[in-house]
């Protein structure tokens, strides 16, 4: 369907795309993962002329997008955009935003194109929206309407460049589930997306960016799950772990708090765990481990959530005396120790290099 | 293609418009601990929302003691909206009991849910205080 050879991209000095190479096909599901930077959205922009390539080529349905006599405007047609900031006119009502394409472009009527729209707008959910302005939505309900406005279009494949980055975690997942649909259809789709999670679940096919090239491709059991490249490696694992330093006794326990909510929305915790993981962290670290530290505080927390086994994984690395909290026998009958052996399936204490450690999980 | 609406987003989120818009939402979380006071039929109702751990459990005691003072009444903690309690939250609820007890009265509970039940159960808090499902079960009862 669409074939990219070689493609580069330069800003002047600044090589953001370097040698990508590409086959997308028909009803694929392709998510674009990879570090800030790598040239994810950059690829997206070029397979449809947003940006104009420094090299290379991208051919579509064998036809080169780059020949000058090429009709990029028609090929174009077939490619639907849905973009991070929505970009919905704001001075249209919702339905006519979504009519503007199939009647200035495809000649549609608009009788014809407000029934169709109306199908698309109950299709996301937002029928009742019809005749509101953009400006009354919220940032999930523009991106919904944002990718009616392009499926009116019929495209062939939609690109969509950080659809919910914009968007408050309580909506990440009303887009996600319009996304998830639309891959159900059989729509070919190309995700520049954060949300790992939904990057496994939906996606037929996993391309890690890095160094201006596609660094690693492969099924999303294959990247997520097995990852042979040691900067696919380090990425995943990245996502997967929350790390947090603490090097004071009045540490603010309610950034730490924020830190977990804003991981575990990534990684679509409910909300039960997202507060048991607080619980057992304000309970280990305020009740028992600070306490213990004196003067210098050195504590760092690593939270890793393993989807194999739907298992979080906390281990916890503090400086100091030789001390198990769990071993303490003056402390075990405590409401603090109570609630962490209820809470916790595993708590393993190491001593290694001079330094505590607790390897837990719940 | 299929038109139909995605079942995820109606049976997730319901119908348009029912949601609350996001200031909302945002102001509830800025509110971290709240004590509200009202009394029911001769007793004395404390409403806790939110979050009763080691940075609010002062505050918590703070308030209940502002809220009995002069009042000769038994105390019912409705704990509807209270979405999280730590240890510290568990202490400062023994404090308060202890200081009714010298009045001869005591604390009652209603409305625990989530992460709330289940650190009174553990705990083992849910033997030691009187706990009602409902505020109206509980004022029924006292």
């Amino acid at each position: 369907m669409i074939s990219v050879k070689h493609l580069a991209k330069h800003f002047g000095d600044l090589i953001v795309l370097r040698d990508v190479n590409l086959e997308i096909m028909r009803g694929e599901v392709i998510a674009v993962i990879g570090p800030s930077g790598t040239g994810k959205s950059t690829l997206l922009r070029c397979l449809n002329l947003l940006e104009t390539p420094t090299s290379g080529e991208i051919i579509v349905n064998g036809v080169n997008l780059l020949d000058k006599k090429t009709d990029v405007y028609h090929l174009r047609q077939r490619m639907g955009m849905v973009f991070q900031s929505f970009n919905l006119f704001s001075h249209l009502m919702v339905i006519e935003n979504i009519m503007l394409g199939p009647v200035e472009l495809l000649r549609m009527p608009r009788k014809a194109a407000f029934d169709e729209g109306m199908k698309l707008l109950n299709m996301v959910g937002l029928a009742e929206k019809a005749h509101a302005y953009p400006d009354e939505l919220s940032g999930g309900q523009k991106q919904r309407v944002a990718i009616a406005r392009t499926l009116a279009m019929k495209p062939e494949i939609v690109l969509f460049d950080e659809p919910t980055s914009a968007l408050d975690p309580t909506m990440i997942s009303e887009v996600l589930a319009v996304i998830r649909k639309l891959a159900m259809d059989g729509m070919t789709m190309m995700i520049v997306t954060h949300e790992m999670k939904f990057a496994r679940g939906v996606s037929t096919r996993v391309l890690y960016m890095d160094e201006g090239i596609i660094y690693e491709e492969g099924t999303p059991q294959q990247i997520f799950g097995r990852p042979q490249k040691e900067k696919t490696r380090v990425f995943v694992h990245k996502i997967r772990t929350f790390t947090y330093e603490i090097r004071s006794r009045y540490f603010d326990l309610y950034d730490l708090n924020a830190g977990i909510e804003a991981f575990g929305h990534k990684q679509f915790l409910s909300e039960k765990h997202l507060l048991n993981i607080q619980l057992v962290l304000e309970e280990l670290l305020v009740n028992k481990l600070i306490a213990k530290q004196g003067d210098a505080v050195n504590i760092d927390v690593i939270v890793g959530y393993s989807e194999e086994n739907d298992m979080i994984d906390l281990t916890i690395t503090y400086a100091g005396a030789p001390y198990n909290p769990f071993a303490d026998e003056e402390a075990q009958e405590d409401v603090s120790m109570m609630i962490l052996r209820k809470l916790l399936t595993r708590y393993d204490y190491l001593r290694e290099k001079e330094k505590n450690m607790l390897r837990l999980s719940m | 293609m299929n038109l139909d609406p995605p079942k995820a987003v109606i049976k997730e989120f319901g119908p348009v418009g029912e949601r609350e818009p996001t200031a909302d939402k945002i102001k509830k979380r800025e509110t971290i601990m709240e004590v509200t006071k009202n009394s029911q039929g001769g007793v004395l109702v404390a409403a806790v929302k939110g979050r009763v751990d080691t940075v609010t459990a002062s505050d918590f005691e703070k308030r209940i003691a502002e809220i009995m003072e002069g009042e000769n009444s038994p105390l019912l903690l409705d704990c509807g909206g209270l979405e999280y309690i730590s240890s510290a939250g568990l202490r400062s609820i023994l404090v308060i009991s202890k200081e009714l007890k010298t009045k001869g009265l005591a604390v009652y509970f209603s409305g625990l849910q989530g992460n709330v039940k289940d650190v009174f159960n553990i705990s083992g808090f849910n033997t030691i205080f009187k706990i009602f499902a409902t505020n109206d079960d509980a004022l029924k009862a006292l």
